[in-house]
């Protein structure tokens, strides 16, 4: 007997798969304005349309609780990322036409990780309207496919918090206001709010003459995924293709999506303190800030750079891989093996909790560390008795474990994921190193996007074979729902009693 | 409004289900776990932290709060709740107190603790069984303007004579069958014919409410009620004895502590007190228990009061209400053949609800646990409702509404479907609870 109230979860699916159809006029209207792939986009909302509609028959209307809410969550996850491929297999150009590669670059797209498999990455050889689908489906996933249906969907919120929990980033997703629904609209309005702003202030570069190539299409699509911490461009050189300006306004915007976003509507509300007050605030700036000065400090000294374009390259790079954005300003390709490992390493750190960032993220190591600290105290002492506080609260033991457990598990998939992907990297014809599988593998964990040397930041995924594609479209899907909620689904408990 | 509840248990999670959908709600509760469960289950901001300490309610944002409620099972908690609350800031104070005292001391000294109003939860419940003793078959009876609007909730017997009456047949004058609950839908359609077990909703003054009791009431039961033996002497039976004696009943009452009789028989003139032990069946049969009326049930813990109704119903006593604590029990009550089931702290979750709205200008109540909700709402001159006739009225709005008495200058009338809504008029209407907030934006 199957204890899951499964067809609830069928329901709501077809509910946000209808909000699908609605993103998707974006693209349609770049589509029709430009002639190209109307069809395309077209036939994918009509499809949703109706695939929403047969799931709501079929499925039915009733109570979330947590296991209806974990398979909801997946379930719609699953779901949007095969429907967004579909654009690419219809438009029918380029490498993203089979429909593994569409699917790969689909989900790379919902999880914001920005791998892709696009041998061009042009519009040129693409339409504007594939490649702008392809930016804004980075900046759906970024703050929650399900948050944005809580927020435009009242009747979710029965139920609902157990779904923002799922999806959301963190272990420490807390409602800002008494209703969810109110707060899922805050956090889309600060979000929504980000993004115009660094939409506006990069096509402003463009009209004071700073930033020749940043036309209104590109502000906008670089928009979408540096809030998202996504990390695709419709430029094949991703940030290197434009102007120290942009590379330097996009910085603070990378970072700014790796705060966790209650914060900023506390500050607008008037807290000013808010972020001082903030211990993982704090701790993700140091570790920006570390990252950062070590990798110019590399950089610097192997002697690549002269000092500007030394600080500028180590900055981008070290804020865009902390966070897991994945943007380029140059080809670290190019850069020693020393700074390379060092971006393998920062692929783990991540974002904050309730920021799109991914990855383990900040919070995590901060518990992490001062159990650490905690344990070398018992050591010593084994009568102390010491509680784990982040700020002013106690951290529950339950989270702490919890906490352990998410990243044993990140690490051990990590390995996992390194050793399938060498393994069968036997049949690209290129000998894979153990430093381009583990970055493979880090980078789609992490939702990051590039990893180093086969992988890198102005190469692509498309030489893999399939199952490791879709081993790494898996781990994109682990990473950014915080792999529980996936790996729940194989087990036995799920399902029964 | 922004309301904030301290004690996320039985009272605090009743009142903020009521409340969540149309106001900003905010829990504190003190135990990480209960806090876990409450957020887990209801649209409200749950806070852990301590009600009666400043640090917490600052957290809660106590400045920006309309209405704090004290809603813990511990009434000094809840006071301290008030007292610290309307130190702070102006926010309006209810608490939710079991003591009399408590209640007696607030009267008499124009708002001591805080508080700007209390609830006691024994009372209450004592008035929701003072209010059906009359009426047999009745569940809950609630009133509306002023009391000149009864609306009751019968259980239709299969003795009953009117099963298979078309429900529209139950029309009087001063009385309307509203719905049917059958198997938890609301039947409110013409044509719809009463069956056994369906719980009857109906709407009318006193009088009415009394006559249609006592047409669909089985023959076996008496006339009138007389013999009313009350099992067990807690707080809530003393309320309910008391009552009856303001009715003008003298019913009879057990307790098995003698000191505690001593201290009723200072307090009930009028009730015979019996010193026994209350669930011992031969003595219950020697005091003709079954022969009773009504037997009332009041022990301070629900596993003998579920003995005392069992002893109750197999001595033969027609009808038995018992005053539960745990509302899980329930069911457990209704399968042994409990006729009323009475929770004192449902009943305070209610009037604090009835209260707070009522406070917003509404007076609603609701129906079995929420299915359906009853309000009253004064017709202004803006209204949509002015110079239409009720028939047009339910004709604009979802199916389940039913418009069920309307008082003009302090009297009733039927609302026949021609009469016309006037500015003045007080119109108590019957929505199910999925329609009920946007029904009650719209009147």
């Amino acid at each position: 007997m199957v204890r899951v109230n499964w067809r609830v979860s069928l329901g709501y699916t077809g509910v946000v798969l209808r909000w699908m159809a609605a993103a998707l006029l974006l693209p349609f209207a770049l589509a029709v304005a430009s002639g190209e792939d109307v069809v395309a986009f077209g036939a994918t909302i009509a499809l949703s349309l109706l695939g929403s509609v047969a799931l709501e028959r079929y499925g039915r209307q009733g109570d979330i609780d947590s296991r209806e809410a974990i398979l909801l969550v997946s379930l719609v996850w699953t779901t949007v990322g095969i429907v967004g491929a579909l654009p690419y297999v219809l438009a029918g150009t380029g490498t993203v036409a089979t429909p593994v590669n569409a699917l790969f670059e689909s989900v790379s797209g919902f999880t914001t990780t920005g791998a892709t498999v696009m041998a061009e990455v042009s519009t040129d050889t693409h339409s504007r309207a594939i490649m702008m689908w392809r930016q804004e489906s980075q900046w759906l996933g970024g703050m929650g496919i399900v948050v944005l249906a809580v927020a435009l969907f009242p009747n979710l919120s029965v139920g609902g918090v157990q779904l923002v929990e799922r999806e959301a980033p963190g272990p420490r997703m807390r409602k800002l206001t008494p209703k969810l629904a109110e707060t899922a609209r805050v956090l889309w309005k600060v979000y929504v709010l980000v993004t115009a702003t660094e939409i506006a202030l990069l096509y402003a570069l463009h009209l004071g003459g700073f930033a020749p190539d940043m036309s209104l299409y590109l502000a906008v699509a670089h928009g979408f995924t540096t809030m998202a911490t996504g990390g695709f461009s419709p430029a094949a050189r991703s940030i290197a293709a434009f102007s120290t300006a942009v590379q330097w306004v996009i910085v603070p915007f990378m970072a700014a999506a790796g705060v966790n976003f209650a914060l900023f509507s506390r500050a607008y509300q008037g807290d000013l303190d808010a972020f001082r007050d903030d211990p993982e605030f704090r701790t993700y700036l140091g570790v920006l800030v570390a990252v950062a000065v070590v990798l110019v400090g590399v950089l610097f000294a192997n002697g690549d750079y002269a000092v500007g374009a030394a600080v500028r390259h180590g900055v981008f790079q070290a804020v865009s891989i902390v966070t897991t954005t994945g943007y380029a300003s140059v080809d670290f390709n190019a850069w020693s093996e020393t700074a390379q490992t060092l971006l393998v390493l920062a692929m783990f750190l991540g974002g904050s909790a309730g920021s799109t960032g991914s990855a383990i993220k900040i919070v995590r190591w901060l518990i992490v560390g001062k159990s650490i600290v905690r344990t070398l105290f018992t050591t010593a002492h084994p009568s102390a008795l010491r509680s784990i506080r982040i700020g002013e609260t106690v951290v529950k033991s339950s989270t702490v474990r919890d906490v352990h457990t998410f990243t044993l598990l990140y690490v051990v998939l990590f390995f996992a994921g390194s050793v399938l992907v060498l393994a069968n990297g036997t049949t690209v014809g290129h000998a894979l190193t153990v430093q381009e599988s583990m970055s493979a593998a880090a980078a789609t964990l992490g939702n990051v996007g590039p990893g180093v040397d086969f992988v890198g930041p102005m190469r692509n995924y498309l030489h893999f074979p399939t199952g490791t594609k879709l081993l790494l479209a898996a781990f994109m899907i682990l990473g950014r729902l915080e792999i529980l909620t996936i790996l729940v689904l194989f087990t036995r408990g799920f399902w029964r009693g | 409004m922004r309301i904030l509840i301290v004690g996320g248990g039985e009272v605090g999670t009743n009142v903020a289900s009521g409340l969540a959908d149309a106001h900003d709600v905010v829990i504190l509760e003190v135990d990480p776990e209960r806090a876990e469960s409450v957020r887990g289950s209801l649209d409200v901001l749950v806070i852990e932290g301590d009600g009666t300490s400043l640090e917490a309610l600052e957290a809660a944002d106590i400045e920006e709060t309309d209405i704090a409620i004290g809603a813990t099972d511990h009434d000094e908690t809840n006071l301290a709740v008030c007292g610290t609350v309307s130190s702070t800031s102006d926010t309006f104070t209810i608490a939710q107190v079991t003591k009399q005292t408590y209640v007696r001391t607030w009267r008499n000294t124009h708002g001591t603790f805080g508080a700007n109003y209390l609830v006691n939860s024994r009372l209450r419940a004592a008035q929701a069984i003072a209010r059906i003793v009359d009426l047999p078959m009745a569940h809950d009876l609630e009133t509306f303007a002023n009391g000149r609007v009864q609306l009751v909730e019968f259980e239709i017997g299969a003795e009953s004579v009117v099963v298979e009456t078309p429900l529209d047949e139950l029309r009087e004058d001063e009385l309307v069958p509203v719905a049917v609950l059958r198997d938890g839908a609301i039947l409110t359609a013409n044509g719809v014919s009463l069956e056994a077990g369906d719980r009857l909703v109906a709407a009318g003054t006193e009088r009415a409410v009394a006559a249609c009791s006592e047409r669909i009431t089985p023959e076996r039961y008496a006339e009138s009620i007389d013999d009313v033996v009350l099992l067990g002497g807690s707080a809530t039976a003393e309320h309910v004895a008391r009552h009856l004696e303001s009715q003008g009943r003298s019913p009879r009452m057990v307790v098995e502590d003698r000191s505690r009789a001593n201290d009723l028989r200072a307090d009930l003139t009028e009730t015979t007190l019996l010193v026994h032990d209350p669930t011992d069946p031969s003595f219950l049969e020697r005091e003709h228990v079954g022969d009773a009326d009504v037997v009332l049930v009041g022990f301070d813990d629900d596993q003998r009061g579920l003995l005392g109704s069992m002893l109750a119903r197999q001595q033969g006593a027609d009808r038995t209400m018992t005053i539960v604590d745990e509302p899980e029990y329930d069911t457990l009550f209704e399968a042994a053949g409990i006729d009323v089931a009475v929770h004192p702290r449902a009943e305070a979750a209610e009037a604090i609800s009835r209260f707070t709205r009522g406070r917003n200008a509404e007076n609603v109540a609701i129906v079995e646990r929420g299915v359906a909700e009853v309000f009253e709402v004064a017709v202004e001159s803006s209204s949509l409702l002015v110079d239409h006739t009720v028939n047009e009225v339910e004709d604009t709005l979802p199916e389940s509404v039913v418009v069920c008495a309307l008082t003009r200058d302090g009297d009733y009338h039927h609302p026949h479907p021609s009469i016309t809504f006037q500015e003045g008029d007080r119109v108590v209407a019957f929505a199910s609870a999925d329609v009920s907030d946007e029904v009650l934006s719209r009147l």
